[in-house]
């Protein structure tokens, strides 16, 4: 699983992950993930590449959601697939992590 | 197999042949790979990473497809755990107050059309049913 971080305008983060967000896949991209969200502020996550997860990359994505907000920040997650929406919103996530379309409405989302 | 995360990852692998080979959807196989890896995570957390001699939990895995069904079998020696009288969990909390994890078992109740679980000879044998209604149209959900 790869993990491709940009900075975009007015202080906004764009995450990108690629790949299957399974064991080996959360593996590999959580001591990076962490390590953008314990230095970012506003990260929207590109989660358009990740074809699968379960719910042990929700629990990263839940630990850099909880860093970034301790520090007044946020994270959204950007344009799931289908069935990664779908295990998403079947665990509730979505209730605490928004989930947006596009980077506009990350923006708004974030209010950055 | 022996129940570690590794062997999770080639099971996880193996599912997919079957997938394929199968000829199901997208939405049947993503459901049958999340609850394999919630499953196998769960036997390796607390059956492996109970046992104080260093032994690993056995585990072994079916699966079985029939035109408007598919069945994923899951029996370990581990620990007795009630899969099917667990509660599932979704977030109900603020972030803030929110622990990491915990979410496995609402996935696998929420993606398979039954749970059954089975206490045998000293093993746990969870049976999970998955409806593939959805692949084959109307024909099929009205028969």
């Amino acid at each position: 699983m790869k993990i491709d971080v940009a900075e975009l305008d007015g202080g906004l983060t764009k995450v990108a992950l690629n790949g299957r967000m399974d064991i080996d896949g959360t593996n590999a991209v959580d001591l990076p993930f962490n390590t953008v969200a314990g230095s970012k502020s506003h990260i929207v996550v590109d989660m358009s590449e990740v074809s699968f997860l379960a719910s042990l990359g929700m629990r990263t994505l839940v630990t850099c959601a909880k860093t970034v907000s301790r520090r007044g920040g946020g994270l959204v997650l950007l344009n799931p697939q289908p069935n990664v929406e779908k295990v998403l919103r079947s665990a509730g996530l979505d209730t605490v992590i928004p989930i947006v379309a596009d980077i506009p409405a990350a923006r708004a989302a974030l209010r950055v | 197999m022996p129940g570690t995360l590794a062997n999770a990852a080639a099971a996880s692998r193996w599912l997919d042949g079957i997938a394929n080979a199968e000829a199901l959807s997208s939405e049947t196989a993503f459901a049958l790979e999340v609850c394999l890896e919630e499953l196998l995570t769960n036997i390796v957390r607390h059956g492996t990473a109970s046992r104080h001699d260093g032994s690993l939990t056995a585990v072994s895995l079916q699966v079985a497809v029939e035109p408007a069904r598919a069945f994923l079998v899951v029996e370990d020696d581990g620990p007795e755990f009630d899969l099917g009288s667990a509660p599932g969990r979704r977030v109900d909390r603020p972030l803030e107050q929110l622990e990491p994890g915990g979410l496995g078992i609402q996935l696998i109740k929420s993606l398979t059309s039954k749970v059954t679980y089975e206490r045998l000879a000293g093993k746990n044998r969870v049976v999970l049913e998955f409806s593939r209604r959805s692949e084959h149209g109307s024909e099929a959900a009205h028969g």
